[in-house]
């Protein structure tokens, strides 16, 4: 892993975290597939969307993160569950979600963001999917 | 930390605005309630019985929204044989941070 204008970067699958947060507890990273000075992170896009479309939706995942990284896991699970395969979801009355996994030594690592349908397997598989990408090769 | 991160820049949207405190607040206190519980082995089924109050009362409670009373803080404390607090203090600069979390330096984890 190699370090590319403050992010940490895994060539191997094109996909580098961009830290979002420093806490006593967690340091936050967003999962990022830009290159160079252009950054694609799809959970900070469905932040910035969720911002324009649901301001309360918006401001309780902020909350949620800002708890997350300061005091440790949530375990009221309204907000927080673990998943499957080592991801888990923080989730706001609004039906909306966001996807996680922990790598060791404190950091949390944000994959994306999506408004909860029934069945949304495919989308806890495409986070699995980007753990699995991530720590084969880190 | 002396940049500013981007969980601080989002924060800060909303560093005045009294929803978004009292809703940090109230997540903290209800996250603070569901440790006391697993701890006891409590049920939510069990805290409504002991606060004389429906299941779905109590998880409407655990959703954490803004509005959350006083009283009804109270009732979980006393169903769960735990001392309320709730106080002042002086706002934390430089760093944004949690409502109701007490702060530690990143430094010292």
């Amino acid at each position: 892993m190699q370090s590319d204008q403050g992010h940490r970067v895994n060539f191997w699958v094109n996909m580098r975290l961009k830290e979002i947060a420093r806490g006593a507890k967690f340091t936050l990273y967003a999962l990022d597939f830009g290159q160079g000075d252009q950054e694609d992170c799809p959970a900070l896009d469905f932040l910035s969307e969720l911002e324009r479309t649901n301001v309360r939706s918006h401001r309780r995942f902020i909350s949620l993160l800002l708890r997350h990284a300061d005091a440790g896991p949530i375990k009221n699970r309204e907000f927080s569950n673990p998943l499957r395969d080592g991801v888990f979801e923080f989730k706001t009355e609004y039906t909306d979600r966001l996807l996680y996994f922990y790598e060791p030594a404190g950091a949390t690592i944000l994959t994306h963001g999506f408004k909860k349908i029934p069945n949304y397997n495919r989308e806890i598989d495409t986070a699995i999917s980007y753990r699995a990408q991530w720590k084969e090769s880190s | 930390m002396t940049d500013e991160s981007w969980l601080d820049r989002a924060a800060g949207t909303y560093q005045r605005d009294p929803d978004f405190i009292a809703e940090g607040l109230s997540l903290e206190l209800m996250e603070q309630a569901t440790v006391l519980m697993d701890a006891a082995g409590i049920t939510r089924a069990e805290l409504a019985q002991r606060m004389g109050v429906s299941k779905p009362y109590v998880t409407r409670l655990f959703r954490a929204p803004a509005n959350l009373t006083l009283r009804s803080l109270a009732q979980i404390a006393l169903a769960l044989d735990a001392a309320l607090t709730v106080s002042f203090c002086e706002a934390p600069t430089p760093r944004r941070f949690a409502p109701g979390v007490q702060y530690t330096s990143p430094t010292s984890r």
